[in-house]
């Protein structure tokens, strides 16, 4: 009988937990992760982190070098894949090669949207998606300020914070009138917005990018929707993200607006193809309608439960979405998807520096945010999961104990019925 | 390695820890009653130890959800690769000691 031989087409969260899982599971079959990215696979989240704080810190490797040698897992790096050949059961790569292939698992991520103005592809304007794009950064930044950041998501707020720290001046141009409110609500959402103004972060709320003013291919000056002029030595754009389903038209697999659409167990609309991570479309239970959960930690459990489906034990993924994002000197962590329609309980005490809140849906915690509050954190991740019923009274006081609302409630005697 | 004094058997319940300020610092647990102690600093990012929830003899780090073995070490799961230390205990009466890598 011939090898089975799955191929894995990027490696970075999703590809290589789902590679892990595999050979975990004992998969005997040939194991190959292929990625356009030439760097040995590393974590993405430092990009915008330790690698552009002036620590110098490098690229910071997903697993040890020698692990896939070890697990037998075969890496073709700065090898693009560009074609699935479904009558051959081939994958084609730029180079010309092709890999026989019975499993593959479509890990390819989403890119960063870019701006359609002239000059968007200007030396000092940046995409921050890989490690290159994170170099490049960096070696601007060292060059000194204005800083203009463009989208108030977690990863521009990120660098605006990096480069704060860096002693830079940063302006932030975000088109919402409040920025991360759809994400965290209105209460978290200005608690953040305060910690950047308190380090002297400008934002600018409503606007967009007009124009660039450049000379040669530099920017010098971002012209916004409101008329305003903005010098800028460096430009960093964050205005969301496009899913990378380049492969659907050659492997006839379904897509939609958000990605690869994948049932519970990362199978596309072809039974031998999943996807995993950024890239899936997911009905996920914490989502309240079909998405992209787009999270270092979700495309870890997602590769992996992806994974271990592959290798003939199949898990659903249906954990509460973890994310995690470093401002400043503090860690804003987020479990599960916060609600509109939710009831926010926000612990008394709270300031921008540390605060932690709860979302409550039907009396259950359905979500939970908290800057500075990790050890909380790891408690109200398992509240979620076990779906307990909370007063929200308790929960607002900061000296509740969470572990105490955990337990399972002892039942009463009957003298403390009677009494 | 010096033996000191971390806390008295009360002071920590199950799934409590605390961090002593050793150079490096090393967080002691305490699990279903059996008392350990590791390296506090997490091998991959530089969370806590102390601040992450302990199940089974499991300890899961705060920020990036990697889980080690509180008795080996051993990290069990990504994003972290490489264990941690750990340190000897000894419960005598009421007193939790731990065998530290340096001097408070
Ligand atoms: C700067 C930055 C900071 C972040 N910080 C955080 C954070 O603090 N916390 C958090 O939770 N999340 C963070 N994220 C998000 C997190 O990194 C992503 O959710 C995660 O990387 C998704 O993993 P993935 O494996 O699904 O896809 P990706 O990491 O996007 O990897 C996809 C890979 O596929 C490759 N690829 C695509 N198409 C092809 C092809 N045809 N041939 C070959 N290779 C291909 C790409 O080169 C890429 O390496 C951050 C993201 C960025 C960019």
């Amino acid at each position: 009988m011939r090898r089975s031989s799955c191929v894995i087409v990027g490696a970075s969260a999703a590809g290589i937990s789902a590679a892990v899982a595999m050979r975990r599971l004992d998969y005997r079959g040939r194991i190959t992760v292929v990625d356009a990215d030439p760097n040995p696979p590393y974590e993405r989240p430092p990009l915008s982190k330790s690698l552009l704080d002036g620590t110098a810190g490098g690229l910071v490797p997903i697993l040890p070098w020698s692990t896939y040698d070890d697990l037998e897992i075969d890496l073709r790096l700065g090898e693009r894949v560009t074609a699935i050949d479904l009558g051959a059961l081939q994958v084609r790569l730029g180079g010309g090669d092709r890999l026989d292939v019975d499993r593959l698992v479509l890990a390819t991520g989403v890119t960063a949207r870019r701006l359609t103005v002239p000059h968007a592809d200007a030396d000092n304007v940046v995409n921050l998606r890989d490690a290159a794009d994170a170099w490049r950064l960096n070696s601007l930044l060292t060059r000194g300020g204005p800083l203009v950041v463009i989208g108030a998501g977690f990863i521009g707020l990120e660098l605006a914070a990096v480069a704060r720290q860096r002693g830079i001046d940063v302006t932030v141009v975000e088109a919402q009138p409040h920025p991360l409110a759809h994400v965290v609500g209105s209460e978290v959402a200005s608690l953040v917005v305060d910690l950047h103004h308190g380090h002297g972060v400008r934002l600018i709320t409503g606007a967009t990018v007009e124009r660039f003013v450049a000379t040669g291919t530099t920017v010098e000056q971002v012209v916004l929707s409101t008329g305003r002029r903005i010098d800028a030595a460096t430009v960093v754009v964050g205005v969301g993200v496009e899913p990378r389903t380049e492969l659907a038209a050659s492997a006839r697999v379904d897509v939609d607006r958000w990605g690869f659409p994948v049932n519970e167990f990362g199978q596309t609309s072809r039974a031998w193809i999943f996807a995993a991570g950024d890239v899936a479309s997911q009905a996920h239970p914490h989502l309240p309608a079909r998405g992209r959960l787009e999270h270092w930690d979700v495309a870890q459990r997602h590769g992996e439960a992806v994974g271990s489906t592959v290798a003939g034990e199949p898990v659903r993924y249906r954990e509460a979405p973890y994310a995690w994002s470093d401002q400043y000197t503090g860690t804003l962590q987020i479990v599960g998807r916060p609600r509109g329609t939710d009831q926010v309980v926000l612990r008394r005490g709270a300031t921008p520096e540390r605060f932690l809140a709860f979302w409550l849906r039907d009396g259950r915690v359905g979500a939970v945010a908290g800057m500075d509050a990790s050890r909380e954190i790891g408690v109200a991740r398992r509240m979620v999961a076990a779906n307990v019923l909370v007063d929200s009274d308790v929960l607002a006081d900061a000296a509740t104990d969470l572990r105490g609302l955990l337990k399972p409630r002892r039942t009463r005697t009957t003298e403390q019925l009677a009494g | 390695m010096p033996w000191i004094r971390a806390c008295s058997v009360d002071e920590l319940d199950d799934g409590d820890a605390l961090q002593i300020p050793t150079n490096p610092p090393v967080a002691v647990f305490r699990a279903d009653g059996e008392f350990f102690a590791l390296d506090d600093t997490c091998s991959h990012g530089q969370s806590s130890l102390a601040d992450g929830y302990v199940e089974g003899d499991q300890v899961e780090c705060a920020w990036h959800m990697a889980k080690f073995d509180l008795r080996t070490g051993a990290a069990l799961t990504l994003p972290a690769t490489k264990p941690v230390c750990t340190y000897r205990v000894k419960v005598d009466g009421d007193d939790v000691s731990v065998e530290v890598p340096d001097r408070v």
